[in-house]
Formats: C-alpha cells, structure tokens, sequence
C-alpha cells in the first residue's frame, strides 16, 4: 500500500496557497494585461526568498513549503509579470541544492 | 470509531487532494505550453484549480430539458469512479483490469452527462464518447501483452517484475505506444479530443454548470494524476514509481511530451480519430497475436 507522501502534499499546498497570493496580488496591482520585461519588487524579493530558503535545512523540512509558497507567488502572477523573478529564484534553488549536494549535509 | 479508522478516512482525503492538485498543476501546465508553443502568454499555471473552485461557489441551474436524477447523479459518478481509480490503483495497486472497469465507467459517466443535459451539444458528446470507446480497444490488448509477460494482472506484481527485469517499456514497446495514445486522447486539446471539441460548445460538459462542473473538473484532475501515474508503474516501474518525488518528474515530464504533441497537431475529425484509434488497435492485437503464436 502506497502511503500519502505528505511532506509532498504540503509542498504542493504551499506552492498553489503561493500562486494564489500572486495572483490576487499582481491583479490589483497591475492594470495592463501583459506587460513583458517589468520586474516587480515584491516578486523578486519572494523569488529570491524562496531560492535561498530551499537550500537551508530547517527542522521538520519545513524549509520546502515555505520556500515553494514564496516561488508560487511569481508563478501565479498574471501572464507577463513574474517570468523573471521565477526563473530567477528557481535557479537559486537549483543552485543551492546542487552545491548542498557536492558539499555535503 | 477507532482511532485507526479516522486515520485512514483522513488518509483518504488526502491523497484525494494530492491527486486533485498534482493533476490539477499539470492540466494548468499543458495549458500554459500549448500557449507558449502557439505564441500566447496562455493563462496562470494555477488556472484549473482556480475554476474548479470558482465553479464550486456557483449557482447551479438546471435545463429546462434535463433529465434528473440522472443529471445530478452522473456528476458524483465521475467522482466515484475516479477516486475509486486512485485507491485501487496507486494506493492499493490491485488488479489493471478493475481500472480497465473503471476507464469504461468513464465512458458511461460522459454519455449519461451529454444526454441527460437534454442539449444538442451534450448530446453530441454524448455520442463522440461512444465512438471514442474505439481508443479503449488498445487498453484490452496491452493489458493482454503486460499479462503475456509478467504472467500477472495486479500492479503490485508488474512492479515487482520490473525491479528484476527491468522497465516493460524497452520490453514492450509498440504497448507502451500504445497506452501513451490512449493518455493523449484523454489529454485537452489533444488530436483525439472530440468529445469536448469547441464545435460543440464544451461537449458532454456544456450543459453542467457551477457545483457539478466543479466536481467533473475535480474528477479529471484526479484522472490526469492516476492515468499517469498508471503509465509510469506499469512500463517504467520502480525506477521512478519507488519514490513518490520521482514519480512527480515523471509525470511533469510525461505531460510535456503531451502538451508538445497537442500543441503540434490539428484536431482529427470524429471520423479520422476513430479510424486512427482503430488501426493502432488493431496494430497492437497483432502484436499480442504474435506473441501468443511465437511465444
């Protein structure tokens, strides 16, 4: 029998709870439909957050929904924002855990 | 009630959302790369979960022409048979050919939708689901193939087979194609999705509104998950299945391929998907022929 991966279930929770926030927020904040090429702060800030989070060992591995929460916001936000702020914090956490990975726990 | 027994309600439920979310993030991701591919923003990845829960807060109305209790009740079948789908097959990996049941109870749940509706758009769907029933036929000849092989039908033994033999997939490679087509013509949008064609409005769906539509839409979620999950156990095996982290990659990457060959290819004709659907049928009841003959 195949138990309920729940650290994955709150991971991914987190990651949707996450794309809510951005959405609701890039939406009031921004009137234009697609605007390609703006950075907004507060996605940057939580993209980069939530990259560096993901590496830092915190007990109960609560570090990865939380982390996943702030990568959601940039991932939620409304088509043309938030592209860079993703892929800028997904990198950090590629990174960071690659390099955690070579260096050891 | 014991203790045990709220656990595993609560157990439940929550690999009930984890199906439904996980399915739910890869439908919005098939959306968001058939968009990109045709040079569209598309829409957030989070959009299926967000009308699943939109729909859910909406008023209900019924057609005029709707036949209940037919109407209300086919909505909750989908759910019942999906879920079923997902405890019998991922959670307890009991025998395929339950879900080969199940899949067919599917049809049944998108012909009782499109013509309890009473509408000529459900109707028409209704009637496509009929004709898709031809993509069901390479279903019965892989689970035929994976028997020949692994002398077994339960999931837990096709598993187990793998970990020794190593992945079905470079074993049985023409079933493998098989199944992925039959995991296309489920996919949205896809060369062999006519019964919910925009000819038709939303087909067998048009006519469902608010808490019911959201309740399809919860039960497709957790059909995208168990189907592809299905796929990766059966021919990929515990190489990605053993860890349930490895076997979200799968997924994610499974439902790229998808989502580029959906967003590659025209929508067939009801006529050409079935005739299509047909032969690949027929190719792969060949192929079991010639291994029952050959041995």
């Amino acid at each position: 029998m195949n138990e309920v991966p729940y650290n994955l279930l709150w991971c991914i929770l987190s990651l949707t709870l996450g794309g809510f926030v951005g959405l609701a927020y890039s939406y009031n904040k921004y009137v234009k439909p697609y605007v390609e090429g703006n950075i907004d702060r507060w996605g940057l800030i939580s993209g980069i957050l939530g990259g560096v989070l993901f590496s830092i060992p915190l007990p109960y591995n609560i570090n990865y929904p939380l982390s996943l929460f702030l990568l959601g916001i940039p991932l939620g936000m409304r088509p043309g924002y938030g592209r860079v702020e993703l892929i800028l914090g997904v990198s950090i956490a590629v990174l960071g855990y690659l390099i955690r990975g070579l260096i050891g726990r | 009630m014991e203790l045990s027994s709220i656990k595993y309600v609560i157990d439940a439920l929550a690999y009930s959302l984890y199906a439904f979310l996980v399915g739910g993030l890869l439908l919005g991701l098939h959306r968001k790369i058939v968009a990109r591919i045709q040079g569209r923003p598309g829409p957030p990845v989070i959009q299926y979960i967000l009308h699943t829960i939109k729909f859910y807060f909406k008023e209900i109305t019924f057609p005029i022409t709707a036949g209940n209790p037919l109407y209300l009740f086919i909505a909750l079948m989908s759910i019942m048979v999906w879920m079923s789908a997902l405890y019998l097959g991922v959670v307890f990996n009991t025998s395929l050919l339950i879900l080969m049941g199940l899949y067919v109870l599917q049809k049944i749940v998108e012909h009782g939708c499109g013509l309890s509706s009473g509408s000529p758009y459900g109707k028409l769907g209704g009637v496509r689901s009929v004709f898709s029933a031809a993509a069901e036929i390479p279903l019965f000849t892989v689970i035929g193939t994976i028997y020949l092989l692994t002398k077994s039908l339960i999931i837990e033994d096709i598993i187990r087979y793998q970990e020794i033999h190593g992945p079905i997939i470079f074993q049985l490679p023409f079933a493998a194609f098989a199944f992925f087509v039959l995991l296309l013509s489920k996919a949205p949008n896809s060369p062999f999705a006519i019964v919910k064609d925009k000819s038709i409005v939303s087909g067998y769906m048009t006519e469902h509104f608010g808490l019911l539509e959201s309740l399809i839409m919860i039960a497709d979620g957790i059909a995208w998950f168990v189907l592809l999950w299905i796929f990766i156990a059966v021919f990929i095996g515990p190489l990605l299945v053993s860890d349930p982290l490895l076997t979200l990659v799968g997924m994610v990457v499974l439902t790229f391929l998808i989502s580029l060959l959906c967003a590659l290819t025209p929508l067939l004709t009801p006529n050409h998907s079935v005739m299509i659907q047909i032969i690949i049928s027929v190719l792969a009841l060949v192929d079991l022929l010639r291994r029952i003959i050959v041995g």
